[in-house]
């Protein structure tokens, strides 16, 4: 036992340092030109795919239609009639129901809804005076996000009825197949209790999918419609806005318009996510490990003051912060600088956000290393002592990877989140110093995209907010796929498991 | 010779254990201060007489009363206590039903294999990489065609917030999933030998274990409303008495409210930090389970 | 025989299908709520372009409503819910006007719902959402435009029009687009100089306040650089114009001339000079009260709160006179004057009916005539609009004389719709050259973006 002990241990501590940095460095940079290069190939196999799909499909339909009996035939134009045929009333009616729901629709609302989502209203709220009278009425016209709206909702029902079709047709053809085979069909009971014990994810998915479609999913389709349109205060929903095109993304990243303060942004957004990661993320360890040294005494007790400020609303916390640091705060006051306003430099107002976020995120980070030190098995620490090794080299070969390793995907998602961490920069500066050479629209030296996004949002400038949500999209994901392939390649190399 | 020279060693030995223990001590002290300094001067400065104490040129108050309390529940204008009565029963329902969910979510990401499962969990991770409230001007479209948003009553525009908040719970669902990953198999094979069906062993078997997760999740999804005012703004209007106390606190240190109501805004701070803080605290033991059991494994 | 009927019944069912597919077609019928658009059945329709031409040949409705006169009696029992926004500082007065109205109407029940609201973001909160907006709100009257736009502005009907026209000849203006009042206005605002009187008494040029000296000051004089409405005074008083000399001329925009170049020069110059600061509004007070500044230009919304920070020690001037650059004589500042009125929103006609349209029309009247414009003077020093109460007040309230002294040297807010866009985007400009974040060479460049986007 104790040779095997030692076995590992020394396997453990013999791990060659095959990974220096600029051999990694190199590799990412490899796999990310890989990447780039491989982009239009990968993007004509997706379409090659598709096309053999749909084809497939079609003649599969095909198939069906020429091979199945008179009522899988049948279905193809009413729906239900493969159920009837088969004596399945109620799915037979359920079918037949949802042909005719959807017909009525289309006809009364969801034609108009299509034409409405392509021109975006076209008479809008006007004035009636009636002469003499000195009373006006108004009209109610158009509202182009309305038309918006219902045109969007009218697509997504096309699209779920025609799924529904699609499958009382293969759900006919099934049912015809089982009773040519011979096989029992499952009635309406047996798949209801299937719910319930085989297909029972579905019903839990249900329930919570359905939530996130309504609220996250639509709403998110919209404003990406939205910033094709453009829509802002000049051309509120009533009294019309029009589609147009990419003139936004134009605007924002092209040389004229705004790309003077969109990639500035963008700049420190980036910048202003690793500082906060990974200050955070290195002073939290470093207080979790000093707090968690063996001879300290009360530790639940210390641990418990920098928990506090995880405690309060975060909101609480910066709107205070903000007071304390303002020109004629308490701060200035006691060192006797009244009237120097620490935010109305960039630089100054950078880094004291950065500061203030160590504040927010430092206990984060040293409770999940102190939950993360207490789990690591002593006797890890054990071998390695009978090994001969010191403290600092446990430290540094035991512990330190140890914590790596496990926080990793912590760090990642962090790194991300930060990206859109709106909170700590809106409160204490709004967006930083204004007035800075290139910012406009509601930018400053401090804003982040999202800063930026919401300033726009109560400036109802909602096209361009829409179009910055889609490129701080980009930016995230473009910044996840680069990590994530970076992780996957180092979790195949710890063993720690 | 020999003992002599152990000794000496092992007096330096500890004399540098000492000086490194009670450095320990002073930096976990000082950063403590630093810590809670600001927090102990909100509190201070909750307490200040009714002359209030907005950039009164001194670090504290001149004079000390309960002037600010009483105005919490008192003031017309600024209704905290229907502020802090509507955040509660929004954080209460929204607990309950983003708790479910949430862990809903996670145990089936977690137990079933199914055709579209890697499908799902990339649409997930897209969708959080959305900034949260790029959608709200279409949530407030959504819900003023179905009459939940605009001139109504405040209760409709509660509900409304809470479908908002407990909607999209089932997207966080990586921390669960991950508690859920360390729940052995065998207890869910055990039972189903045993003649369960699958949502028998969901309530009957797993559930039960999964204390602490579900507290976590609880917990998190009852402390979020409190802080959040970019979609309750939005989406709650002008109408004072419908407010959430994250609103109405913000609305308080405006450039205009500020010099009046800065005090008042200490005060409702400290009524909102208490109970959250005892809470915390309570439930801190499962706090730091969830995040690392779920959070790292991820 | 079962299959067979089976059979029957399909076939049936499938040629009564094909036969509705075929006779509605979807362009026919559609019962529109939001989408397709109204017929016009034949009114003028007030095109809200600045200079619309109106329809020569209006038909008249077919139904006419009755011509409202203004009701003087006690209502007639009829119960009404109505919304009114108004400042936080204003609630009080509010709900004494409101409370007033109510014992005038008596026979008529009343459910107030008063929320707070600040006085810029208004607008946008009513055009984001018409239907939410209050039934009666205050703004100020460089928004008019764009919430005609909008159509949130219910215009105001002929029996008020004689009250509108008591109102001196600027706020009769104000009110006015396209030849029609859209609102009540009630006072009547300039931007001057307060100052504590005893640090600092010779204000009539700002080179001189700026080179006094003062102990323990941080500042000699503090403005807000970082709102337009305060830094486009150096613009105004270089001669650049916005609009045209009367602020009604969309297509006038010329901001990149010499003019423009003369003030950004001033305005870099103020930069250098260490005694005055840019103050933001949540710190004026406190700044004020401590000593630690000892005058600000603002405007008459502060009254009350500087009349508290300074006390005794109040005093208010108009507004100094500055120096350009190679010039031998000082040019008096010229300053944005403003009128605030009374808008009555307007909501779907389906949500609302002319009845309660009336009353709020009558509401918002009572609010802005004169008995309500002197309780407004008495208790927050508001310069009122109606010409009588105006000349009185002009020589008895040092407030309201320094408005009015002002306004020699003052141009009103033009009420375009392109005006809304005025203010965030000259906002940035003029407080970078402040900061000295452009150098001349940019300031054309940023001037013109600026042109543009107030050219729409």
């Amino acid at each position: 036992m104790a040779e095997k002990d030692l076995k590992k241990e020394s396997s453990v501590s013999s791990i060659p340092k095959k990974n220096t940095f600029g051999q990694k460095l190199k590799r990412k940079l490899k796999r990310f030109g890989s990447f780039l290069v491989n982009l239009p190939k990968n993007f004509i196999k997706l379409c090659v795919k598709i096309g053999t799909g749909i084809r497939d499909g079609i003649k599969n339909y095909i198939t069906i239609f020429r091979e199945g009996d008179f009522g899988v035939k049948m279905s193809f134009l009413v729906m239900g009639s493969g159920a009837f045929a088969r004596k399945q009333i109620a799915k037979g009616i359920t079918y037949l129901a949802i042909e005719l729901l959807f017909l009525f629709y289309m006809i009364f609302n969801g034609a108009g809804a299509i034409k409405g989502f392509f021109t975006l209203g076209t008479d809008f709220t006007y004035d009636i005076h009636y002469m003499g009278s000195g009373a006006t009425a108004a009209v109610e016209g158009d509202n182009s996000m309305l038309c918006l709206l219902f045109g969007v909702v009218a697509i997504i029902v096309i699209v779920a009825f025609i799924v529904l079709y699609f499958s009382n047709i293969r759900s006919a053809y099934e049912s015809y197949e089982n009773s040519v085979v011979g096989r029992k069909l499952p009635t309406f009971k047996d798949d209801l209790k299937d719910l319930f014990d085989n297909k029972f994810y579905v019903v839990l998915l249900a329930v919570a999918l359905i939530g996130v479609i309504a609220f996250t999913v639509l709403p998110l389709i919209f404003m990406i419609l939205i910033a094709f349109t453009n829509f802002d205060q000049d051309h509120s929903a009533t009294s019309g806005f029009n589609w147009v095109g990419l003139d936004n993304f134009k605007s924002l990243v092209g040389s004229t318009g705004l790309s003077t303060t969109f990639f500035p942004v963008l700049g420190w957004t980036l910048l202003w996510a690793l500082c906060a990661t990974f200050l955070n993320y290195f002073l939290g360890v470093a207080l979790a490990l000093l707090i968690n040294k063996k001879d300290i005494k009360g530790q639940k007790v210390w641990r418990t003051f920098f928990v506090l400020t995880i405690a309060i609303p975060q909101f609480v916390s910066l709107l205070l912060m903000r007071q304390l640091l303002g020109p004629f705060g308490p701060i200035m006051e006691v060192f006797g600088k009244t009237g120097l306003d620490l935010f109305d430099n960039t630089t100054t107002a950078r880094i004291i956000i950065i500061m203030v976020n160590l504040w927010i995120g430092i206990p984060y980070s040293m409770l999940i290393t102190s939950g993360i030190l207490m789990n690591i098995p002593a006797d890890l620490y054990e071998s390695a002592r009978i090994d001969g090794a010191g403290k600092l080299t446990m430290f540094r070969k035991i512990t330190l990877p140890y914590i790596l390793f496990v926080t990793g995907p912590y760090l990642i998602t962090q790194f991300i989140g930060n990206i859109n961490n709106f909170n700590i920069i809106y409160l204490l500066t709004g967006g930083g110093p204004f007035g800075e050479a290139g910012y406009s629209d509601g930018a400053g030296g401090t804003s982040l995209l999202v800063t930026w996004l919401y300033t726009m949002t109560g400036n109802s400038n909602y096209k361009l907010a829409s179009t910055l949500g889609i490129l701080t999209f980009v930016v995230c994901s473009i910044v996840s796929l680069i990590t994530y392939r970076n992780s996957s390649a180092s979790k195949n190399e710890e063993d720690f498991q | 010779m020999s003992q002599i020279a152990t000794t000496k060693k092992t007096s330096s030995i500890k004399r540098r254990k000492l000086i490194g223990q009670t450095s320990a001590y002073v930096i976990l002290g000082v950063l403590s201060f630093i810590w809670i300094m600001a927090l102990i001067w909100m509190i201070i400065q909750s307490f200040a007489g009714p002359e209030g104490s907005y950039q009164n040129g001194h670090l504290f108050p001149t004079s000390y009363s309960l002037h600010w309390y009483n105005e919490l529940f008192t003031n017309t204008s600024y209704p905290y206590w229907r502020w802090f009565l509507n955040t509660l029963v929004i954080a209460l329902i929204c607990m309950v039903l983003s708790t479910f969910f949430t862990i809903s979510m996670a145990y089936v990401m977690s137990r079933f294999r199914f055709k579209s499962r890697k499908r799902l969990q990339s649409i997930g991770m897209i969708l959080g990489m959305f900034p949260g409230f790029m959608s709200m001007a279409a949530i407030y479209y959504i819900f003023k065609s179905v009459g939940m948003a605009g001139n109504v009553e405040v209760w409709k525009k509660l509900v409304a917030l809470i479908l908002v908040y407990s909607g999209s719970a089932g997207l966080g669902y990586y921390v669960s999933k991950g508690f859920f990953d360390t729940v052995s198999r065998s207890l869910d094979e055990a039972a189903r030998i045993d003649g369960a069906t699958n949502s028998q062993v969901f309530f009957k078997v797993i559930l039960p274990l999964s204390k602490p997760i579900i507290v976590y999740t609880a917990l998190m999804s009852f402390l979020s409303p409190w802080g959040d005012f970019i979609f309750s703004s939005y989406l709650l209007g002008t109408q004072t008495e419908g407010w959430t106390v994250a609103v109405g606190l913000y609305t308080l240190v405006n450039d205009h409210n500020i010099t009046n109501y800065y005090n008042m805004f200490m005060a409702g701070a400290v009524l909102i930090a208490v109970p959250i803080t005892i809470l915390f605290l309570c439930l801190q033991r499962y706090f730091v389970e969830g995040i690392t059991g779920g959070a790292v494994k991820g | 025989m079962k299959r067979k009927i089976l059979k029957a019944l399909t076939i049936t069912l499938a040629a009564l299908m094909l036969v509705v597919f075929v006779a509605c077609s979807p362009e026919v019928i559609y019962v529109a709520d939001f989408t397709g658009g109204q017929t016009n059945n034949g009114g003028t329709v007030v095109n809200p372009t600045p200079n619309p031409t109106p329809n020569p040949n209006p038909t008249p409705n077919p139904n006419p409503t009755p011509t409202p006169t203004v009701d003087d009696g006690t209502g007639d029992g009829t119960t009404y819910n109505l919304t009114v926004w108004c400042a936080e500082e204003d609630e009080d007065m509010i709900r004494q006007m409101l409370d007033d109205y109510e014992k005038k109407y008596k026979d008529n029940r009343y459910n107030w719902t008063v929320n707070t609201i600040g006085e810029d973001v208004v607008s946008a909160s009513v055009t984001r959402d018409v239907e939410a907006a209050a039934d009666v709100f205050s703004f100020a009257n460089d928004q008019l435009g764009l919430l005609i736009k909008n159509a949130a502005l219910t215009q105001v009907p002929t029996q008020y029009t004689a009250q509108i026209d008591q109102q001196i000849d600027v706020a009769k203006i104000a009110a006015t687009y396209s030849g029609s009042y859209y609102a009540f206005p009630y006072s009547y605002e300039n931007c001057f100089l307060y100052y504590n009187k005893s640090l600092i008494s010779d204000v009539s040029s700002l080179e001189r306040i700026m080179t006094t000296q003062i102990k323990n000051v941080d500042y000699n004089i503090g403005i807000d650089m970082s709102d337009s409405y305060y830094t486009t005074m150096f613009l105004y008083t270089a001669g650049v114009t916005i609009f045209g000399d009367q602020g009604n001329d969309p297509s006038d925009v010329n901001l990149d001339n010499e003019n423009a170049y003369k003030a950004c020069n001033y305005i870099k110059s103020l930069a250098g000079q260490k005694k005055l600061g840019s103050v933001s509004k949540a710190d004026q007070y406190a700044s004020l009260k401590n000593g630690k500044v000892a005058a600000m230009i603002s405007g008459p919304h502060m009254i009350s709160q500087f009349k508290d920070a300074l006390g005794s020690n109040f005093a208010v001037a108009t507004l100094p006179t500055i120096r350009f650059a190679g010039e031998s004589k000082d040019t008096p500042l010229v300053s944005f004057s403003g009128v605030k009125m009374y808008g009555v929103s307007r909501k779907s006609t389906a949500a609302r009916n002319q009845k309660t349209t009336d009353e709020a029309l009558k509401l918002a009247a009572y609010l802005s005539n004169a008995d309500n414009q002197t309780i407004r003077l008495q208790e927050r020093e508001f310069c009122p609009t109606d010409s009588d109460l105006f000349d009185a007040a002009s020589t008895s309230v040092d407030t309201v004389e320094v408005v009015v002294s002002q306004s020699e040297y003052s141009k009103l807010k033009p009420g375009l719709i392109q005006m809304s866009n005025y203010w965030d985007n000259m906002k940035g400009f003029l407080l970078g050259v402040y900061k000295l974040s452009y150098p001349e060479g940019e300031w054309s460049k940023e001037l013109k973006k600026v042109e543009n986007k107030l050219k729409g």
